[in-house]
């Protein structure tokens, strides 16, 4: 097909000076194509190689223009042409050479010829019979004469002229003539040639022949390469129709295509896709690449990679595309594939982590669960152990200190049990099963407990009291009453009041923690007519509710140490410094934090801004239907400092009892030694003996210190600076047999003026001073009784002689 | 575990007793000792640390009261800190140091330098003695305890 379409164009186009030479044709229109070098290599190696031509078919009308006005084409063009050109006019150049070569040999021969004629003229010219004798000598005159006459090459015939016989001289003419007629034949057959060449000139043209052989011989590897290729290329022009396909589909023909756009082919999804994005590339005039999936009729569906380039023409104008597509079906299939594999890849990974977290989370609730039962079980034995113990205890004779603090006990461990309860009910309160009910309840009684348990588990350096007004009825049940507890707070430090109690189940449900009371005494009956909640608001709450496990830690003020109940308990101890009668003193440990509330009940149902106690973090007790804000916070960020009001009266008479022990139990004793040892060894003994001492270092601290307060006791050393033992019980009796410390003062003593209320004039009895000697002759016994001593203890001191010493001076 | 534990009390034993028997200590000490419950579990080591810095101070003060370079030896001042000594060494049971300070205290009435200087001396090298060998005796309660057993009550008598 191509080399007939080559004929056919050579005979058409042969009056166009540039495409008429090109041979149309040229099978693809791949520009590079254009680029007139040989093809490297071997250029036999594509005869063994069949190749199948592809079929191209191509709008070669078109050609030439499109030739002519783009830039490439004629770039390509001008090359052949230009070699065509030169073998061109190599091509005359060899020819005006051989016509040279012929008109010169024309003219040699004419030449001779004429030289023959001359010859042959000469000889009939002469009518003279000549002689024979004679004629050589007239030929000779004669020629003699044309010598002169005659032509350049005279000179063979003058060689000759030596002979100078007729018949050599008929010879030779025709010898000449014979070479004249070979030499007009030669020229006729050489003008025949230069005709025949003339016609037949660029068939027999040997470049550019060659240059035909190289571009097949390119097209030729293209076509090589190209055969089994899924590429398909192909020019459009700039309304996006066809001018050339190769490798189109086969079941197209020349007139589907040609000077139709891509939408009128095909019919199908992608193809409009395909059609824009030309557009685009013409527009934008930026070749680029893309990938359009085709679903065709006619092919089914296929993905290509697309390549479009938009062609310019010389003026820079635009007038097509090129395009080239290469089926890549296959390869988008495996990536998409690829890429959903490892998508499920990952999304497995995660739902298997998952689960394993959700497992582990599953065996560590269960184990926890498992604890938490195992754990209140273990508890609860030994606890069961105490508590029982207790009891039985309780059922001995016991005097009267021992049988309270038994009491305290059997309540604490009766909490405690009630606690452990509590927590293995605590998935119940997560649950929100857990119920709030109305109960009666004795504050008394209530208060009591707390108040003991409290003070018995802290040390002493704050006292607590706890009154309820006698108006108070035995049992409360708390609608609709006014339950107040107040209590004073000591020298303004802060303290925690426990009041636990108990919360049973019932159909109300709050936010917050269960507490617990203890309300041994009465029955919880549910009350019909509330809405059943509680109402009372403890104050305390903690150290019982919260100081179990994971039962609201944050719930407390944090600076109260609750860690176990039982921990905390102690002993009950008496403070006598504040005798105030009828209420009950307890003491309690520093640092621990009272709630401030107010206990207010109402009837019915407790609106939100009823309930209005809180702990140390400012959380609402509460337990009411209705979750309950934390207001009135009076806690300042870390400290947590509140009084508390808590005031219940009771009467209690055991306490009577005790406050009169007060009095005597806790003698002044007042040490006066400048030594750090001796005084630290005194203390330690004297706290063995169950008293504390107040220290003086020298006789004026001890004057004043006996002026502040009353002392029962004074141990007195001897030798002292500033003012020694002697000196200084000198003038304090002198002080107390005149009532007044002039003697002191004349001494150069400073004595503070008797502001002190807390001083009270002294009875008759004597300051017991007893001297601590270190028998040297100065400190010897007789001088301490000169002095007013009531005794002495020689150093070193020991247990046994402050005990006696103790016993003979102290009641 | 067992050997051990009574093998270092009864070391602890003769070595407490031998300390009483060289006149280390005496019978104040014992008191010392009975002061010791589980309210106050050091307070005798507590009291005789508070005892050894005093000696450290009484001591120096006394050596800068005895510098002659000073000026003239104040033989009250050197008084003053002895009997404080004095005081203190007796009531911690030190009895080698207090019959020292009794003697030390004699030359500083009668004003005799040399035998002050001399007591001085002998004081200074005394308490050290106490200490160290007071030291030895904890480190054994130390390791009676840590091996787990208790502290004997040692009778002197």
């Amino acid at each position: 097909m191509v080399c007939e379409m080559e004929t056919d164009q050579i005979e058409e186009m042969d009056v166009e000076v540039l495409s008429s030479m090109w041979p149309e044709n040229v099978g693809t229109e791949a520009d590079k194509q254009f680029n007139v070098e040989k093809p490297a290599g071997d250029l036999d190696t594509l005869k063994e190689v069949t190749i199948e031509e592809k079929p191209t078919i191509a709008d070669l009308t078109r050609l030439p223009e499109l030739m002519n006005s783009t830039q490439q084409g004629s770039s390509q063009l001008t090359n052949l042409v230009k070699q065509w050109e030169y073998m061109q006019d190599n091509a005359v150049r060899l020819l005006r050479e051989e016509l040279k070569n012929l008109n010169r040999q024309r003219e040699e021969a004419e030449a001779k010829e004429l030289k023959i004629i001359e010859e042959y003229k000469f000889e009939s010219n002469e009518p003279e019979n000549v002689p024979v004798l004679d004629e050589t000598s007239d030929l000779f005159r004669r020629f003699r004469q044309k010598k002169r006459d005659a032509l350049v090459d005279s000179k063979k015939i003058e060689i000759y002229e030596e002979f100078d016989t007729v018949a050599y001289w008929k010879q030779k003419a025709l010898n000449l003539e014979k070479m004249l007629e070979a030499s007009t034949e030669r020229e006729r057959r050489l003008v025949e040639k230069l005709g025949e060449s003339l016609k037949t000139m660029e068939s027999q043209s040997a470049p550019v022949q060659e240059l035909t052989q190289n571009l097949k011989r390119a097209e030729g590897f293209l076509h090589f390469i190209l055969q089994n290729a899924p590429i398909v290329m192909g020019h459009q022009d700039k309304d996006l129709r066809y001018l050339f396909i190769y490798n189109k589909y086969p079941s197209l023909r020349e007139q589907d295509i040609l000077g139709k756009t891509d939408v009128e082919i095909f019919h199908g999804g992608g193809v409009k896709e395909s059609q824009d994005f030309k557009r685009e590339v013409l527009e934008k005039g930026k070749a680029s690449k893309r990938e359009i999936t085709f679903t065709t009729d006619l092919f089914g569906s296929k993905t290509f990679l697309i390549y479009v380039e938009p062609v310019y023409n010389k003026a820079g104008e635009k007038i097509g595309i090129n395009y080239m597509g290469m089926e890549v079906t296959e390869q988008v299939d495996k990536r998409e594939k690829m890429a959903k594999l490892r998508e499920d890849n990952a999304v497995r990974k995660a739902m298997e982590s998952e689960l394993n977290k959700t497992i582990h989370i599953t065996e560590e609730t269960m184990r926890a669960k498992q604890m938490l039962a195992t754990m209140s079980h273990e508890i609860r034995s030994p606890l069961s152990g105490v508590v029982g113990m207790a009891e039985i205890l309780s059922t001995t004779r016991l005097d009267k200190e021992q049988r309270q603090l038994l009491n305290v006990m059997i309540s604490s461990g009766d909490l405690v049990l009630q606690l452990i309860n509590d927590i293995l009910d605590l998935s119940k309160v997560e649950s929100g099963v857990m119920k709030l009910e109305a109960t009666k309840f004795r504050p008394r009684e209530v208060v009591k407990h707390v108040l003991q348990t409290a003070a018995a588990s802290l040390k002493k350096s704050l006292t607590l009291e706890g009154n309820i007004a006698d108006d108070v009825p035995i049992e409360v049940e708390l609608m609709g009453g006014q339950l107040t507890v107040t209590s004073r707070v000591n020298e303004g430090s802060t303290f925690t009041f426990i009041l636990p109690y108990k919360v049973g189940t019932s159909d109300d449900y709050s936010d917050d923690q269960d507490e617990f009371s203890d309300m041994a005494d009465h029955q919880s009956e549910p009350d019909d007519t509330a809405e059943g909640y509680f109402q009372f608001k403890p104050l305390l709450g903690s150290i019982y509710s919260n100081g179990g496990p994971g039962i609201g830690n944050d719930f407390l003020p944090h600076k109260v140490m609750l860690t176990s109940p039982i921990k905390l308990i102690n002993g009950f101890v008496a403070d006598p410094s504040n005798n105030t009668g009828q209420s009950e003193m307890l003491q309690l440990e520093n640092g621990g934090y009272v709630n401030e509330s107010k206990l207010e009940t109402s009837s019915g149902h407790c609106p939100e801004s009823a309930h209005q106690y809180e702990n140390g973090n400012g959380r609402c007790f509460s337990k009411e239907s209705e979750s309950c804000s934390s207001s009135q916070a009076s806690s300042e960020g870390g400290t947590l400092e509140m009084e508390s009001e808590l005031t219940v009266s009771s009467h209690r008479e055991e306490e009577k009892g005790e406050t009169d022990l007060k009095e005597t139990a806790k003698p002044k004793i007042l040490l006066v030694e400048d030594n750090k040892i001796n005084i630290m060894v005194a203390k330690s003994m004297m706290k063995q003996l169950g008293h504390t001492m107040d220290i003086a270092n020298n006789g004026v601290e001890a004057i004043t210190a006996i002026n502040h307060s009353n002392y029962d006791l004074v141990l007195m050393d001897v030798c002292m600076p500033v003012l020694d033992g002697l000196k200084a019980t000198r003038l304090i009796r002198s002080y107390e047999e005149t009532g007044n410390w002039n003697a002191a003062i004349e001494a150069g003593v400073d004595i503070k003026t008797l502001e002190n209320e807390q001083v009270c004039v002294r009875s008759t009895n004597r300051l017991p001073i007893i001297a601590m000697t270190a028998n040297t002759l100065a400190e010897s016994s007789e001088e301490c009784y000169a002095n007013g001593m009531d005794s002495f203890i020689s150093k070193p001191v020991t247990l046994q002689k402050l005990r006696e010493c103790l016993q003979q001076y102290l009641h | 575990m067992d050997a051990l534990i009574s093998q270092l009390q009864r070391q602890f034993r003769d070595y407490t007793i031998s300390l009483y028997q060289q006149g280390f200590l005496d019978d104040q000490f014992t008191e010392l000792k009975k002061l010791q419950d589980d309210g106050s579990p050091d307070f005798v080591a507590e009291v005789l640390t508070l005892f050894f810095e005093d000696c450290v101070k009484l001591i120096s003060n006394m050596a800068r009261a005895l510098d002659k370079t000073t000026g003239t030896v104040d033989f009250s001042q050197v008084g003053a800190s002895v009997h404080q000594l004095k005081g203190s060494s007796s009531s911690v049971g030190a009895k080698r140091v207090k019959a020292l300070c009794v003697s030390f205290k004699e030359y500083c009435e009668a004003k005799n330098y040399e035998g002050c200087v001399r007591c001085l001396q002998q004081v200074d090298i005394e308490y050290k003695a106490l200490k160290t060998k007071l030291q030895d005796m904890f480190n054994l309660e130390k390791q009676i305890i840590q091996a787990g057993g208790r502290v004997p009550q040692v009778d002197i008598n």
